[in-house]
């Protein structure tokens, strides 16, 4: 969508591509700002007005988890995905009186979830990390292979935030019940959410985790779906909200703004799919017949949302600067990471030079963005290259 | 209780005495005015008076940046006929000392100065009652005269002044005193250091900036912004000229020989900056330049940029080590902020050997083919400034462009 943002006192029209990131909300959502000015009650109270908070906030429950087939009873209210990933990777498994324990996850995690699985490895844990193959993705057997007689949890995500991979979790689920039936599995489902099909209760997961604001809802609020006898303990100690597993008075306006989000993406799911699918067919079309052009996503079993790309001998951050000054909003890798150093772990896979990786760009949509203003952003894109193409560092 | 601020250098001014002090004065009155307090003047110090109790480290703090302030103490102030009275103070200050570090044994000495010579005791009987008193009063202290673990001082003057700790400032010479200076500011760790240095001895600071959009970002401009901002804390405000410098280095990129991009490029540097000096009246060019520090900084490069600028150009960095410059950013508290990972103007263009030994004359002979002037023109059409003081929101600061300043 186009979008007016305000800076000062001058109104810019923005093209928005950077949803992977985070996205607008919803302008369903606004009545329910006005609502919380006298519906802000603590719903562990004990009075009426309390009750009605809680009783909303169950139904809220209800609605998130039923657009993936969860049990409400099993839902956790969290603050976000990385408070899920978090609570999921350091809590989700069996202790077996403290010793030494396996685990698996993936070389292209998020951040949230590779950083928790560095510091169970630093707590003396073996923790394998394994490579998705050079299609992008994680395969089964792969996983299955890394998977032992300890192995306590393992964590693979659904839709990679900067590729749009789309990984079979449930067949890797599956291939790693098989070998242990014991072993635990986690999905960070954050990008996949709501933007591919997916059914909690058939599958095999043990605990999938997703964020409310990547689907136009609000940030600060997110879930863990729970299967009924997964073992999760708290990371967060207080009060015994969310039934002992995420103390803290719950974030209601968020929770209430999230459940209103997914009921609405739920609703739109295939056409919102479909009109992504075919913004991102667009944009690669127009973009791949560009000279010194890299595709980063892979090739099949893509998330609708997410195109990554390459321009040979262009920095990602000077193209994402350069489309900026018209407007366009992309960015270089997860938004999370691209303040600090340009990591190369997430690409390595794909077995290209560093220099070409510098040159990532994401451009992720939403369903209201339009044909015109992709194609206004690969025209600027071509812009920028016959500009600024030429001058290589060396 | 009141504040003691000593001044250090200015004592040695002869007729132009008066001049400093009213500099410093001045600066020192800035400094504490968000609190209140009132600045008076004394004999070879001033008395700082009317702030509050909570906010008394705050005004230390901020007396702590100016430059000129040899030593502040917090002070009981007294009555000086009520020896008693002084004495208790003493002793309480000793009784503080002890708290604070939670010593149960120590040795002090108490060190008295009078400069009201009517007094009836002088400084020696004065240590020595006085010093009776505390022992009497704390049994686990003890007198050592020669290595004590604290001092407690008395100074009768109109009144008597009791105090424990001497806290020492910046030094330097009083802002003004010393023209203005005109800064180049990277970004790194090494120019705010540099110009703290000249700044302290009594130069106002403008500076310039290099940025490269889209090559660097939004925050590396916020970065500098927020680096002038704890500068201008000792400097006072600095007018930021920040320079589109882009063109300029594509023009080099694609017109000079690779290995000479680095000079080249800090040559046009030099020339902006003294430009930017010229039209803010200032009178020197400083950077953070440290001999042989990376390929631009040998002997023969600097050679290279200093012919670029008739100013004088003044490099207080020069024979530092790196690690001397970072423990200085660290003491002034730009060290933080200096290595947030946002790339700058000079890393865009790297060339892969660049030539350590360049000659000006080969430099001169390449640079033939840039419209010099005309590449500077279009730069400052483009460019911007802001002012940033120590109370500026870096985030928010009012940009204009330099044409229209």
């Amino acid at each position: 969508m186009r979008i007016k943002y305000v800076f000062g006192s001058a109104a810019f029209l923005k093209i928005y591509l950077d949803n992977a990131a985070t996205t607008a909300p919803y302008s369903e959502i606004t009545g329910l700002f006005s609502e919380y000015m006298s519906c802000w009650f603590n719903p562990s109270g004990m009075y009426h007005d309390a009750l009605k908070a809680e009783k909303r906030m169950n139904a809220a429950r209800a609605a998130v988890s039923a657009c993936i087939n969860a049990a409400p009873e099993n839902t956790v209210f969290t603050s976000g995905g990385t408070e899920g990933s978090n609570t999921v990777a350091l809590k989700g498994f069996r202790r077996m009186g403290g010793k030494k324990l396996a685990f698996v996850t993936s070389e292209y995690e998020h951040a949230c979830v590779y950083n928790s699985f560095k510091a169970l490895a630093e707590a003396g844990h073996d923790v394998a990390f394994v490579s998705p193959r050079k299609d992008g993705h994680i395969h089964p057997e792969d996983i299955a292979e890394a998977v032992c007689d300890n192995t306590a949890l393992v964590s693979i995500m659904h839709v990679n935030n900067e590729t749009g991979a789309v990984n079979d979790v449930e067949k890797i689920c599956r291939a790693v019940k098989s070998k242990n039936p014991q072993t635990l599995f986690h999905s960070d489902g954050v990008q996949a959410y709501l933007k591919v099909p997916f059914d909690f209760a058939l599958s095999a997961l043990d605990y999938y985790t997703v964020s409310a604001h990547k689907i136009h809802g609000l940030k600060g609020t997110g879930a863990i779906f729970c299967k009924k006898n997964s073992p999760l303990r708290p990371l967060i100690n207080g009060g015994g909200q969310e039934n002992g597993l995420r103390s803290g008075t719950e974030n209601t306006l968020g929770i209430f703004a999230f459940a209103e989000a997914a009921a609405i993406y739920s609703k739109n799911f295939s056409e919102h799919a479909e009109k992504m699918y075919s913004l991102r067919k667009r944009a690669l079309e127009n973009l791949s017949a560009l000279n010194g052009f890299v595709m980063l996503s892979p090739e099949k079993d893509f998330a609708p949302h997410i195109l990554n790309f390459a321009f040979e001998g262009m920095r990602g951050e000077v193209l994402l600067h350069l489309l900026e000054e018209d407007g366009i909003c992309v960015a270089t890798g997860a938004a999370c990471s691209s303040k600090r150093g340009r990591s190369f772990r997430i690409h390595k896979h794909t077995g290209y030079k560093n220099d070409i990786l510098e040159g990532a760009v994401r451009m992720s949509f939403c369903p209201f963005n339009t044909g015109e203003e992709i194609d206004i952003a690969c025209e600027k894109t071509e812009d920028a290259l016959k500009r600024f193409g030429r001058f290589k560092r060396r | 209780m009141v504040i003691l601020v000593r001044y250090g250098e200015i004592h040695l001014k002869g007729l132009n005495r008066p001049y400093f002090e009213r500099l410093l004065i001045h600066a020192v009155k800035n400094a504490v005015k968000p609190f209140g307090a009132t600045v008076e003047r004394g004999d070879g110090r001033y008395f700082v008076r009317g702030m509050k109790d909570a906010d008394m480290q705050s005004v230390v703090s901020a007396l702590t940046k100016v430059f000129g302030v040899h030593s502040i103490s917090i002070a009981d102030e007294l009555a000086k006929d009520d020896e008693t009275a002084v004495f208790a103070a003493a002793a309480e200050q000793a009784g503080k000392w002890l708290a604070k570090y939670g010593r149960s044994s120590a040795s002090f000495k108490v060190e008295s100065r009078r400069s009201d010579k009517r007094y009836p005791k002088n400084s020696m009987q004065i240590s020595a009652d006085c010093g009776e008193y505390i022992l009497n009063n704390y049994k686990e202290l003890r007198v050592d005269v020669h290595k004590p673990d604290f001092r407690v001082y008395i100074e009768i003057r109109d009144k008597a002044y009791v105090y424990a700790d001497i806290i020492p400032g910046q030094g330097g010479m009083p802002l003004g005193s010393n023209g203005k200076g005109m800064l180049l500011l990277s970004g790194g760790i090494d120019s705010p250091v540099a110009g703290y240095m000249i700044s302290k001895r009594g130069v106002f600071l403008d500076a310039v900036h290099f940025e490269s959009f889209p090559y660097t970002s939004e925050r590396a401009r916020q970065k500098v912004i927020k680096l002038a901002k704890i500068m201008s804390a000792y400097t006072g405000p600095i007018r930021l000229s920040i320079i589109h410098f882009t063109d300029i280095q594509l023009a080099i990129y694609e017109k000079c020989p690779e290995e000479q991009l680095t000079v080249i490029m800090r040559r046009f540097m030099m020339r902006i900056a003294e430009r930017a000096a010229v039209e803010s009246k200032a009178q020197c060019l400083i950077t953070g330049e440290s001999i042989g520090q990376v390929a631009s900084q040998t002997m023969e490069a600097l050679n290279c940029t200093n012919s670029a600028a008739s100013l004088p150009v003044f490099r207080p960095l020069i024979g530092m080590d790196k690690q001397e410059i970072m423990e200085r950013a660290m003491a002034i508290e730009t060290y933080e902020t200096s290595i947030l990972p946002y790339e700058d103007c000079c890393t865009v263009f790297v060339p892969k050997h660049p030539s350590t030994r360049p000659s000006l004359k080969k430099i001169e002979e390449s640079e033939k083919v840039l419209d010099v002037e005309g590449l500077i023109e279009a730069a400052f059409e483009k460019s911007l400034v802001c002012t940033v003081s120590a109370d500026s929101d870096p985030e928010n600061i009012e940009l204009k462009f330099y044409k229209n300043r």
